[in-house]
């Protein structure tokens, strides 16, 4: 492969930033990475980019005794590394006023002027996509984005969350019909036995302590339900909501709240009106 | 439970004292930044024995290589996540071939009152930063809502293209192109709004 064509190079260091390169390809890249500036430029400029994404992924404390055994793992001492630290403190020194923001965008600026230019010419089309439906009756059918490019977005499900539940592979993907009005949820993972139970899915207010079951969950890898939304959900949508999934025996009929215990939920779901297509 | 941002001068300080071997530094590094390398770990792998494990790798390779650290990269936190997202890939990979532990609810857990169990999700957790606009999420709004969705899901769950086409339901070329569509189009937007 030809790792000096500036295109590739450019195309591989986002993929290995976000993760997409993988075995060999990685390993591979990373050789190339020690040896071709360029190329550790393009890396830099995408860890910065998403680093502000990953700084949104909410902290949590680890077990204390992960502290203790990566102590018991620790070598007794380090080389000290003498002529690193003292050119580091200097640039520190001279930097202590500048916030952690303006330090991101001037290391992004010095990146984007490393990193070889072979402008890649594309027709960037504006789509933008509600995280969660506004009512079809308010909808707008916005001419900005039609102006905004030539090319006509092809109609896509919406991107909604992943329900996952924690410590397993179980998982679905829920996203919203492009005309607003199906919730699609589809499967994946090793599903456990149920026996007589089945899960929920609801929508909950936390505002209102309101829960609205909307309908049972598919639980075979690649089964996929589709799911009318409710009238209830547009109340809710600009106060921001959640989404559960419960457990509950086969035979029950949902009503006000889950009976069963709740395997995940998402939260912090919200209208975005400005947004909306 | 809030925990407080880490002070990015600080973190530079104390990158800086582990380069020396100084043990109290690192001490100090670990109790400032690791919750946030913990939950990013978590999100990734999705096991807390697997988080637990690439933590702990994570932090010794900042002992034993802090001076690779340069402030003139970015943040030291955002190194530091860095280094945790590409440990999270790494042991997935590794871990590929190993058997899937099933979910099995206890008793007690089927029995038990209404019970959150799971904190913020992953697409839920970075859509409710959207308020505090910023660059990224700017420019990832401008991306087709497949693209950005792919995006997501690579980035934040830690996805493999064939995982993802699996999971959506799409030819693997559609998701590749989807995710190199997506970060070409971010590439150029990014490029435009820094200059």
């Amino acid at each position: 492969m030809n790792y000096h064509n500036p295109k590739l190079h450019k195309a591989l260091a986002a993929e290995y930033v976000v993760g997409t390169l993988r075995g060999p390809a990685r390993r591979r890249f990373e050789r190339v990475l020690e040896s071709e500036p360029s190329v550790r430029a393009e890396v830099y400029f995408w860890e910065l980019c998403f680093s502000e994404m990953t700084e949104a992924v909410p902290p949590v404390s680890p077990p204390s005794e992960a502290w203790t055994y990566l102590r018991s793992r620790m070598p007794a001492a380090r080389p000290a590394m003498a002529t690193q630290a003292p050119r580091r403190a200097l640039w520190a020194k001279s930097r202590r006023a500048a916030s952690a923001t303006r330090l991101r965008r001037r290391s992004l600026r010095i990146l984007v002027g490393m990193a070889t230019a072979a402008t890649l010419v594309l027709g960037i089309r504006f789509a933008q996509s509600p995280t969660w439906p506004v009512e079809p009756e308010s909808r707008s059918f916005g001419t900005e984005a039609a102006l905004a490019s030539t090319e006509q977005p092809e109609p896509a499900p919406m991107f909604v969350t992943l329900l996952r539940v924690p410590t397993s592979n179980l998982q679905w993907l829920v996203s919203l019909s492009p005309d607003q009005r199906q919730i699609n949820v589809v499967a994946a993972g090793d599903y456990p036995r149920l026996g007589q139970r089945k899960m929920l899915l609801w929508l909950i207010s936390p505002n209102s302590d309101e829960a609205v079951p909307l309908g049972e969950l598919p639980n075979r890898s690649g089964a996929s339900v589709d799911i009318k939304v409710p009238r209830a959900l547009y109340r809710h949508a600009n106060s921001g909501f959640e989404l559960a999934v419960s457990l509950e025996p086969e035979e029950s009929t949902p009503h006000d709240l889950p009976d069963g215990p709740i395997v995940t939920w998402a939260r912090n779901l919200t209208t975005q009106r400005d947004n909306g297509i | 439970m809030p925990f407080p941002k880490p002070d990015p001068d600080r973190l530079i300080y104390l990158i800086e004292r582990v380069a020396l071997g100084d043990q109290q530094a690192f001490e100090e590094l670990y109790v400032a930044s690791s919750p946030n390398l913990y939950g990013v770990l978590l999100r990734i792998l999705r096991r807390p024995e697997w988080a637990q494990e690439a933590l702990q790798d994570c932090f010794l390779k900042v002992w034993q290589r802090s001076e690779t650290y340069l402030p003139e990269r970015g943040p030291a936190l955002t190194w530091l996540l860095t280094l945790a997202r590409y440990r999270a890939l790494d042991l997935l990979r590794e871990r590929q071939a190993e058997p899937q532990i099933q979910v099995e609810l206890s008793k007690a857990e089927q029995d038990s009152p209404l019970h959150f169990v799971s904190p913020e999700l992953p697409g839920a957790a970075w859509l409710s930063h959207r308020e505090e606009s910023n660059r990224l999420s700017d420019c990832m709004e401008q991306l087709r809502p497949e693209e950005k969705q792919a995006l997501l899901l690579v980035y934040y769950e830690g996805y493999t293209h064939l995982e993802l086409a699996q999971l959506l339901g799409v030819p693997l070329g559609t998701v590749k192109s989807r995710v190199r569509r997506g970060l070409a189009r971010l590439r150029e937007c990014l490029r435009g709004e820094i200059r």
